[in-house]
């Protein structure tokens, strides 16, 4: 049972001690009871036995009961419900881990490292539910296993294929289908999966374009739109007597297309002029990995490459034709960024006796950044394109070792200390990092326990942002000479319990000290495109304090929970807000959310979840002020190259100074399953996302009239508040087989 | 371009609603406003007001009765005295003199600026060309069953100066028109390297077919550092712009700027010109926006100096005058 459970978890084979080994034997005692049941109860016995701090565990059923954007099932938007876990805005799948950047959460599919994990700009993230078996989430007491972020492990683990029949499930839902396949290639030896997820939004919007343009094409103009993603993971996996293995390949891909056409069609004269804006990204890679095991002893090997690209081009076209002479001219823009890396781990285990277990590894990878390459071409008379700072690659290789110990002292104590060592080198700077990790459990009685842990963790590379949603078009920048690794202390302490009626329950402090972030230097400092990324850039520290509070319970018909965070969240740049402390864009200060399920019947469940949050924080301009021809200074002595209207300038007093009005929403949903002939089943799912329609702001403008009601004189200046979405219904319907 | 490329993507997500909220928690205290440009041509003058919030359109009025100083090259020259629109002295500043502003404003103690006067920089000769060319506008004039074709007019300014060597030089070059019965053209600044690199700096964008400016471009010597440079910048327009009278005129000014007023005008440039993607996420509040710069100490606005040369020049018979 323990090898069965230990291959549903994965793998990537985490912290399994003895205390864990009573989890499984408690978990044997339930073996006949489906496999839901298994993982949830491993959950509660995690919560409460193993040393780590802040760690949740998600399998794919608990992802889809929770209602979710479009019907779609989204790993990244459940781990948002999490205390301790802002969303960013509305919509984007950004993740902001106590106090944390985007860029700061590793994401690792199976074995395989990916960097950017949202479709559509961060409404859906890349991962596709149907193909997941299970998600550990840690935001903090990482194991010392892991490394290369600081604020955020996600570590995701995909379903083994079946060795003894062929089944799977297709769906198809509001924006888009997937379908998922596995069976046996050799029974009980090798077997294969195969998910794969397309949107099919372009479905519909091609044609409405089309019909929309054929009804403009008298005032010769052509919008053009199109968007669509693709994932698709392939995995193979297979046993011998003491290995298993796998190899698995993952493919995502993003493509839009936005822009317009003008043109006129009349005699001898044909003129077309055109705009368009594309964009392109996603990762691929491919990860191989196999287990050894034989009595106390494990061996993991794992290989894996992975690519990521973004591709932002911009083109203007000029055709004309006049008396059979033509003119065809072109300007295109493309900016790419991107990273490739090849890995290897090995990792070993070994279990000296029932209170002394040992893990050590060693972990190497080849990266192979550019973090913006510029290509202008254009056949313009005279064309000359400006100097750019385009196409310098960076290579780095990073090796980490780690030893991983578990104590475990009595019943009451447990303690599990580490190490791990980085040595990262590039462009001939050498950095050595060591990062301490030490856990320590106290369990006063049966039901609860005390914990405190402490970890360091290192960052080596940052994708920098200017705006509030992750864009495929930020660009990862590796340290350089300039900048030194991004580096976190997190320090927590918690209190955790088992209650009656199937609730446990986590009470968790925490205070986490980042240093050598980068962020855009202010204004003007970042204009320089001749100028080298580091000068761009300026460092400085974060703070970020807290406590999360959640009560689940995953027994009976009503389970759900409940999650309670409170967060001050803060940063200082010696550059930025002129060298004052001031808040981060995520500095949510509350955060409630409660999620509910209801087995009505076997064949009907009900769900609804209800968050809130205090909302993020902007740079808005409250005030304004004279330019120089307000001030009475003529354009001939005081040239500006513009016309200032009468609002004059925006004046900024601070960094992130207004906190936009609290976000709240709730979504409710239904499932009816309906079983089929020969031991198939259909789902309907019928949800409310958003159901009380809450147009939550994600943005604030300035919106200045002149002479509104048509009266002379008459001015009208006020901020508003942007929101995309209102009340969402969905509907999807999943076929298993 | 910008921002329908934004809202085509908002769009896509879903019906976006603004609503209109209210922010006056979070009024505070209106910070003192101090701008100044001095330029050896006249005495130096500085205005200063207030901030305002911005759902009350009552721009702020001048601040009177303010102790306010003018120091040049660190030495006191003289108090400015209020005449009614601006702070007065009757001081003219030299070339490379460091002029320093200071105000003390009850409450938000001293108000501060400083810059250097730039040295003059001459326009050493202009040289304009003209051809006829098909018109930008696809749009066909009809007589009867003839088809004319629209043509347009194109002079190509060459505005030759020499830039000083070592050290960095700003500039902003403006051309207008003399007499508005003879409108100026298109301006397209897109032919010359630096305002290349200059459009790359305001906002990333597509800007390698036209890069307008009426009113004028700031530039830097980036790239052409120390050496005699030729500016290139082409105007086009009708006929009619050019037809009236016997001659046509365009004034031609060349401004040296120190390198706060630069940093100003490029903040200005790209916080209201901005083209880029970036710029239209700020525009809705999507992304950090970029402040105007400033050298104010203890509150904001500019103080920037300039020198000017100024040419006539006739496009028309080609002859010119300084």
């Amino acid at each position: 049972m323990r090898y069965v459970l230990s291959l549903v978890i994965g793998l990537s084979l985490h912290s399994f001690s003895a205390a864990q080994d009573r989890a499984d034997s408690i978990s044997r005692k339930v073996h006949k009871l489906d496999e839901v049941v298994i993982v949830e109860n491993q959950a509660r016995q995690k919560n409460l036995l193993s040393p780590y701090t802040g760690i949740i565990s998600m399998n794919a059923e608990h992802i889809r009961n929770l209602s979710s954007l479009f019907g779609e099932a989204d790993v990244l938007k459940a781990l948002q419900t999490y205390s301790g876990v802002s969303a960013g805005v509305e919509g984007f799948s950004g993740m902001y881990v106590r106090g944390g950047d985007n860029d700061e959460n590793l994401y690792v599919l199976h074995g395989l490292p990916l960097y950017h994990v949202n479709h559509l700009g961060g409404l859906f993230s890349s991962f596709n539910v149907s193909a997941i078996d299970k998600v550990d989430f840690y935001k903090s007491g990482f194991p010392v296993s892991f490394g290369g972020r600081i604020s955020s492990i996600t570590d995701i683990s995909l379903k083994e294929g079946d060795y003894e029949k062929y089944g799977g499930q297709a769906s198809l839902g509001l924006l888009s289908g997937n379908v998922f396949v596995t069976g046996p290639i050799k029974k009980d030896k090798t077997a294969v999966s195969v998910g794969m997820r397309r949107s099919w939004l372009d479905i519909l919007t091609v044609p409405t374009l089309a019909v929309m343009n054929k009804m403009k094409e008298k005032d010769g103009k052509k919008e053009i739109g199109r968007y669509a993603f693709t994932d698709l993971n392939l995995k193979l996996d297979y046993k011998a007597r003491n290995i298993k293995g796998y190899t698995q390949f993952y493919w995502g891909k993003d493509y839009l297309k936005v822009g317009e056409e003008l043109f006129l069609n009349e005699n001898l004269l044909s003129y077309k002029e055109a705009n368009i804006t594309q964009m392109k990204w996603g990762n691929r890679g491919l990860s191989s990995g196999a287990v050894w095991k034989k009595d106390d002893v494990q061996v993991t090997l794992n290989g894996y490459y992975t690519h990521y690209e973004a591709d932002f081009g911009q083109e203007q076209t000029e055709f004309s034709s006049e008396d059979k002479v033509t003119s065809n001219d072109f300007v295109r823009k493309r900016n790419t960024n991107g990273i490739r890396d090849l890995g290897t781990n090995m990792d070993v285990s070994y279990t000296l006796s029932e209170h002394f277990w040992i893990k050590t590894g060693i972990h190497y990878t080849y990266h192979n950044y550019y973090p913006e390459k510029v290509v202008i071409e254009s056949n313009a008379d005279n064309f000359d394109p400006p100097a750019l700072a385009s196409g310098k690659k960076v290579k780095a290789h990073e090796t980490a070792a780690y030893m991983d110990t578990h104590f475990l002292l009595s019943e009451q104590w447990r303690i599990n200390g580490g190490i791990r060592g980085v040595f990262y080198s590039s462009s001939g700077r050498k950095h050595f990092v060591g990062e301490p990790r030490l856990n320590l459990r106290y369990s006063p009685g049966k039901n609860f326990s005390v914990k405190a842990g402490y970890a360091r963790m290192t960052q080596f590379v940052q994708q920098i942002c200017n705006s509030y949603i992750s864009l495929p078009t930020d660009s990862w920048l590796p340290v350089s000479n300039k900048w030194k690794p991004l580096t976190s202390d997190q320090i927590s302490v918690g209190w955790y319990g088992n209650l009656p009626f199937g609730f446990y329950f986590s009470v968790e402090g925490y205070y986490k000290w980042m240093n050598h972030l980068l962020e855009y230097k202010e204004g003007i400092h970042s204009f320089s495109p001749g100028a080298d990324w580091s000068d761009k850039l300026t460092s400085g520290r974060g703070r970020a304090y807290g406590v999360d509070v959640n009560i689940y319970r995953n027994a009976g018909r009503v389970t759900g929970s409940i999650g309670y965070g409170l967060l001050w969240n803060r940063r200082r740049f010696d550059d930025l807000n002129k060298g004052k402390s001031f808040p981060s864009k995520y500095d949510n200060r509350h955060k409630l959310n409660i999620a509910c399920n209801y087995k009505l019947s076997e064949r009907v469940e009900l769900n609804a979840g209800w968050t809130y949050a205090s909302g993020n924080r902007v740079t808005l301009s409250l005030y304004n002020y004279h330019g120089m021809e307000g001030s009475g200074f003529p354009e001939d002595m005081a040239p500006s190259g513009i016309i200032q209207d009468k609002w004059g300038l925006d004046y900024y007093s601070g960094r992130n100074n207004v906190r936009l009005p609290a976000y709240h929403r709730l979504d409710v949903g239904i499932d009816i399953r309906k079983n089929l002939k020969k031991n198939r089943q259909g789902i309907w799912n019928i949800g409310l996302y958003n159901a009380y329609s809450r147009m939550n702001p994600i943005a604030i403008n300035k919106k200045a009239l002149e002479n509104i009601h048509g009266e002379e004189g008459r001015w009208s200046s006020r901020f508003q508040t942007l929101g995309i979405f209102p009340v969402i219904p969905s509907v999807s319907y999943t076929y298993k087989f | 371009m910008r921002r329908s490329i934004v809202h085509v993507v908002f769009a896509l997500l879903g019906c976006s609603c603004y609503r209109d909220i209210n922010l006056d928690d979070y009024r505070g205290e209106a910070s003192v406003v101090l701008n100044s440009i001095v330029t050896p041509d006249t005495v130096i003058m500085a205005d200063i007001s207030k901030t305002w919030f911005f759902t009350e359109y009552e721009p702020a009025e001048d601040i009177k009765d303010l102790n306010v100083e003018l120091y040049v090259n660190s030495r006191w020259m003289a108090r400015m005295e209020y005449n009614g629109e601006k702070y007065v002295s009757d001081i003219y500043p030299g070339e490379g003199d460091t002029v320093r502003i200071q105000a003390f404003i009850k409450g938000d103690g001293l108000v501060v600026a400083e810059d250097v006067v730039p040295a003059l920089s001459r326009i050493e000769e202009v040289r304009v060309s003209h051809r006829k060319v098909p018109s930008g506008n696809p749009s066909i004039e009809v007589d009867g069953d003839v088809i004319n074709k629209r043509q347009d007019n194109e002079f190509v300014y060459k505005i030759y100066f020499q830039d000083e060597p070592d050290r960095k030089n700003y500039y902003f070059i403006r051309i207008e028109e003399c007499d508005h019965r003879q409108v100026l053209g298109t301006l397209d600044y897109s032919l010359d390297p630096v305002f290349r690199i200059l459009s790359e700096q305001i906002s990333n964008g597509l800007t390698v077919q036209s890069l307008n400016g009426q009113l004028g471009l700031p530039f830097s010597d980036q790239g052409i550092d120390g050496r005699e440079y030729a500016l290139t910048i082409r105007e086009t327009g009708p006929d009619s712009f050019y037809d009236y009278g016997d001659s046509c005129f365009r004034r031609i000014r060349l401004y040296a700027i120190s390198e706060h007023y630069y940093l100003y005008l490029l903040s200005l440039q790209a916080a209201l010109q901005d083209g880029s993607w970036q710029g239209g996420m700020a525009d809705i509040g999507m992304a950090e926006p970029a402040a105007i710069y400033s050298n104010v100490r203890g509150g904001t606005g500019i103080l920037g100096s300039q020198q000017q040369d100024c040419w006539l020049y006739d496009i028309r018979s080609a002859s010119h005058r300084r």
